[in-house]
């Protein structure tokens, strides 16, 4: 009978294998099962930043990773049946965190909250989550409501106590798809969940960030061009910031290409120095710090000094600059020149005695010798119909400097061509100027200046602060004018009131290709930071461009920072060749040079340092708050001279130890327990009836 | 996907999520042999046994790691790879019986000294019993063992071919089916080579054959769902047939005890 059934399950087989079995996809060892059952999602994390007053950002809320099922939200009055990792699209992000804050019974319901990615922002609403005015505070004038962000949300400054992670978008069909089989499965036997690892312990570790970079041209009266190369984001690891900060730096940098072509700029009147800030955009970190050393003089300004003078007539204090020319200083001893910018007939009062200055100063009590120029968001200047682009001026400070920068401005746009780069006056509605880093330098009331924006009166910039400020949200053509635009004005204002020298003017062309280049490097991933330019000079960690500033890793000792990130250090040494005297290509170097006018550019590049004369900085950037001492920092007072530090926030990171996303399936916890006591069935069955039948087998063959 | 590899001598395995049950498959068995209370030579057998049937697997794997993965989609492939397989673990078989021969007149004579009498039939048996238990363990060792790191983490796994039933289970399962088959199949060949039957010694391979082409039905999109029980139906029909032939055995012989102390009587 036994030998029948046999004969009928070999058919039976037969018949069932005979069908062809599909294309296998093979495991081949455990490490590859492990690898199949655990899918790691690639994705960015918002984290958690703290301040003085709280925290911000977002982080599991104990100390355990969250384990949750993938669950689509389709309506944003949906209710939740089990605490769930929720997957939406980002345009449905801010109203999912306004129902949190507003219903606490729904936020318990949230796990964790995965955001698809979104290639293409070609959505007509904006998504920003910065605020509608972005560091309100620090504006030197008290209307903080006016809408610079008319797309702001400000989400990003909540604190929510759920991981929340930007999907990648090779990970984005993934988890669609998981979420999709989750839904047909209505009785949780099979789920697919996703595991948040986003623990972030609170304590305060460092402040925040590193490097400002600063060069000049070879030492006369200044005229500081400045941008920002940092940006914000509601997920740090993407914060490309490529209209709100990087169009400018690129503008700055292309601008400095342009005019090292030009031959005569030591017979100009005027010192042009560049400064490229960061952390601007958390708290004017940069700008602040630096202008603190400049008080200071410290040596990260040395070439640069200013100081304050009390002069005879009244209680006005003037920033007045003095300045090294390059090879004359020795330690200790300075040799003034006169700060020839309008009053040539001082000079030979000021070699006279250095303190009697003060009735030189007296004489131009009117005059601020700072100009600034800040290149902020010019991506957009384009016009799509004409192709011309135009740009806005936004003056601060002192009227009489604004109005000549604003007229050489004005002459730089007519030699280019009126159809090609217009410049106008913001609008007069406007309270002030808009958020930048010219706020910090209007504290010093004697400074004045110029932003340059591609907005009159509320940002063109739809994804200020977003991950979705990136290369397709900027137009390579408007950096390319607002960079010519710059050049051609610098050339102007350094000429002073000297008759300008057209033929040299009409000279200074911009190189599109360099601009175009420079997007690839430093906004997107390919080339990213591994492209030619870049790897002339610094040899890069990473090659993905992140413009998210970071904490400090280091003490604050700048002249060859080891921790500078690549982008910063990338600028220092473009800018130190640039802004180079004489190019040297024969004394290779890679650290320090011997003479100390000289600067090593290249050095992390494998024998293609060179020395060069430059006179290019390091400047650290921190709150104005903080100092180091003993190898730790402390928050030191509010002080009377420093205004914006009493509104400065003091930002830091807390601890983390790794951060991920996986998912997996799991089955529902009965069928776990069900299976079990099964097992545990078979053993104690098997167990009574090998002893049932030993006894019965004794007993039968006892018998016998 | 498919599960070649583990599919080399014909099972497919699974470890439940989590709560183990190739563990207490093996729990239970151990369980059973330390109850018994073993006198040696029984114990050696299983030891050896174990280590047997351990080496013959590890060199047919070795054998077969030269033409392995096959990444192939059509079945038949995997049917050579079985029939290779299971007719190597047949020939050892044979060659472990030839060694117990020759070992059982070693002990037969210990016996004689020790305890004034031969080896009966039970005992025979029971060391059949213990070398069978051997080899299935050795099997569950050699598909399970691997297998149980991943079955602690939190995750599950389902094959896409299999998708009610989790990987981990189904390896569990035949696990065990395998087991009982290997334990009961050897019983029943070694009775089959010591009274010359040979219908025993055909079903043994036949049946180790059957079971293992039959987890070839897991390749198949839902197979699995009709393999896996089949596969336990082979198991119960192995152990039936066990007890058939122990049944006859045991009445065989007590008619000839009877008939001898009759005729002793008489």
């Amino acid at each position: 009978m036994a030998l029948k059934l046999l004969l009928f399950f070999a058919l039976s087989i037969l018949f069932v294998t005979r069908r062809s079995i599909a294309g296998p996809d093979t495991l081949e060892s455990v490490p590859d099962l492990q690898r199949v059952m655990y899918q790691n999602i690639k994705s960015y994390p918002c984290v958690r930043l703290l301040n003085l007053s709280g925290e911000i950002g977002c982080s599991n809320p104990g100390l355990r990773k969250v384990v949750a099922p993938i669950v689509r939200l389709n309506h944003s009055d949906e209710d939740l049946s089990y605490p769930s990792a929720i997957l939406l699209p980002l345009e449905k992000l801010e109203s999912l965190f306004q129902r949190v804050s507003k219903d606490v019974d729904f936020a318990h319901k949230i796990a964790g909250v995965l955001v698809e990615s979104d290639e293409y922002p070609s959505k007509s609403t904006g998504f920003s989550p910065a605020e509608k005015f972005p560091q309100a505070a620090f504006a030197p004038y008290k209307n903080h409501s006016y809408e610079w962000n008319a797309d702001g949300s400000g989400i990003m400054l909540n604190h929510y106590n759920f991981p929340v992670f930007l999907l990648s978008p090779q990970a984005n069909s993934i988890v669609q798809e998981l979420a999709d089989k989750n839904a047909e499965e209505p009785d949780l036997y099979k789920v697919h969940v996703a595991e948040f690892d986003l623990v972030m312990q609170g304590s305060v570790w460092s402040s925040l960030p590193p490097i400002n970079v600063s060069s000049k041209e070879p030492p006369k009266p200044i005229i500081m061009v400045v941008a920002s190369q940092d940006s914000a984001s509601l997920f740090r690891d993407l914060s490309l910031g490529a209209e709100s900060s990087i169009s400018g730096l690129i503008a700055l940098l292309t601008a400095v290409d342009a005019l090292s072509y030009v031959n005569d700029l030591t017979e100009l009147k005027k010192q042009l120095v560049f400064m490229v800030f960061t952390g601007e955009a958390w708290g004017y970190l940069g700008s602040r710090k630096f202008l603190q050393e400049l008080d200071m003089g410290t040596a990260a300004v040395n070439g640069l000094d200013s100081t304050m003078i009390d002069q005879e007539f009244g209680n006005v204090s003037l920033y007045h600059v003095f300045f090294n020319i390059g090879g004359e200083s020795q330690s200790g001893n300075i040799t003034y020149h006169c700060p020839a910018d309008f009053h040539v007939n001082l000079c030979f009062q000021c070699f006279e005695n250095q303190s009697r200055l003060a009735r030189a100063v007296g004489k131009i009590l009117n005059f601020t010798s700072i100009a600034v120029l800040e290149i902020g968001s010019v991506g957009k200047g384009l016009d799509q119909g004409t192709s011309a682009a135009t740009f806005y001026a936004h003056a601060g400070g002192n009227s009489s400097v604004t109005k000549d920068m604003l007229e050489a401005l004005q002459s730089a746009s007519d030699s280019l061509g009126t159809d090609n780069v217009k410049i106008k006056m913001a609008d007069a509605s406007n309270p002030g100027i808009p958020p930048s880093s010219l706020m910090a330098f209007l504290r010093k009331n004697t400074t004045a200046g110029i932003v340059l924006e591609d907005f009159g009166s509320s940002f063109s910039n739809k994804f200020y602060h977003s991950h979705l400020d990136n290369p397709s949200n900027i137009n390579a053509t408007s950096i390319a004018a607002a960079a010519a635009l710059v050049a051609r004005s610098l050339y102007i204002l350094a000429s002073g009131d000297m008759q300008v020298n057209l033929m040299s003017l009409n000279s200074i062309k911009v190189n599109v290709s360099l601009v175009e280049e420079l997007v690839g490097c430093l906004l997107s991933c390919e080339p990213g930071l591994s492209c030619g330019i870049v790897k002339n000079f610094i040899s890069p960690s990473n090659n993905c461009p992140n413009h998210y500033v970071g904490v400090f890793l280091d003490s604050p000792d700048t002249q060859y920072p080891e921790y500078a990130d690549d982008v910063s250090r990338f600028v220092w040494n473009f800018l130190a060749n640039k802004t180079s005297l004489v190019k040297d290509s024969t004394n290779s170097c890679t650290g320090k040079c011997d003479s100390v006018d000289e600067v090593c550019v290249g050095a992390e590049t494998d024998g293609n340092g060179r020395c060069v004369v430059s006179t290019t900085r390091y400047v650290p950037a921190y709150s104005t708050r903080l100092e180091l001492k003993d190898n730790a920092w402390h928050v030191i007072h509010v002080n009377s001279s420093d205004p914006m530090g009493s509104v400065d926030p003091i930002w830091t990171e807390s601890f983390w130890n790794t951060i991920g996303l996986r998912v997996y399936t799991v089955q529902s916890s009965t069928y776990d327990w069900l299976i079990l006591t099964a097992g545990v069935g078979i053993t104690v069955a098997s167990y009574i009836a090998t002893i049932m039948t030993k006894a019965f087998l004794a007993k039968t063959v006892k018998n016998d | 996907m498919g599960d070649a590899v583990f599919s080399v001598f014909g099972s497919s395995h699974v470890l439940p999520n989590k709560k183990s049950l190739c563990n207490t498959v093996l729990w239970g068995r151990f369980t059973r042999q330390l109850n018994k209370i073993v006198p040696t030579h029984r114990m050696e057998g299983r030891r050896d046994g174990l280590l047997f049937w351990l080496i013959s697997l590890i060199v047919l794997s070795g054998a077969w790691r030269v033409v392995l993965p096959l990444n192939s989609a059509a079945w038949w492939p995997y049917v050579i790879l079985i029939f290779t397989s299971v007719g190597f673990q047949e020939a050892t078989r044979l060659m472990f019986w030839k060694l117990y021969k020759r070992l059982e007149v070693i002990l037969d004579a210990f016996a004689e000294e020790k305890f004034r009498s031969r080896l009966s039939w039970t005992d025979k048996m029971q060391i059949a019993l213990a070398g069978g238990l051997g080899h299935g363990v050795a099997h569950a060792v050699f598909f399970c063992v691997s297998l149980l790191t991943p079955s602690f983490g939190p995750a599950t796994y389902f094959v896409d071919r299999c998708s009610r039933i989790p990987f981990f289970l189904v390896s569990a399962i035949i696990s065990l089916v395998f087991v009982i088959i290997h334990t009961f199949s050897m019983i029943i060949a070694f009775n089959g080579y010591a009274d010359g039957r040979k219908v025993d010694q055909v079903v043994v391979p036949v049946v180790h054959i059957l079971a293992a082409v039959m987890t070839l039905m897991n390749l198949a999109p839902g197979g699995c769902s009709i393999g896996v029980p089949l596969l336990c139906c082979v198991g119960a029909i192995t152990m039936y047939y066990c007890w058939q032939m122990v049944w006859r055995k045991l009445t065989e012989h007590g008619r000839r005890q009877r008939n001898a102390s009759e005729i002793h009587i008489s």
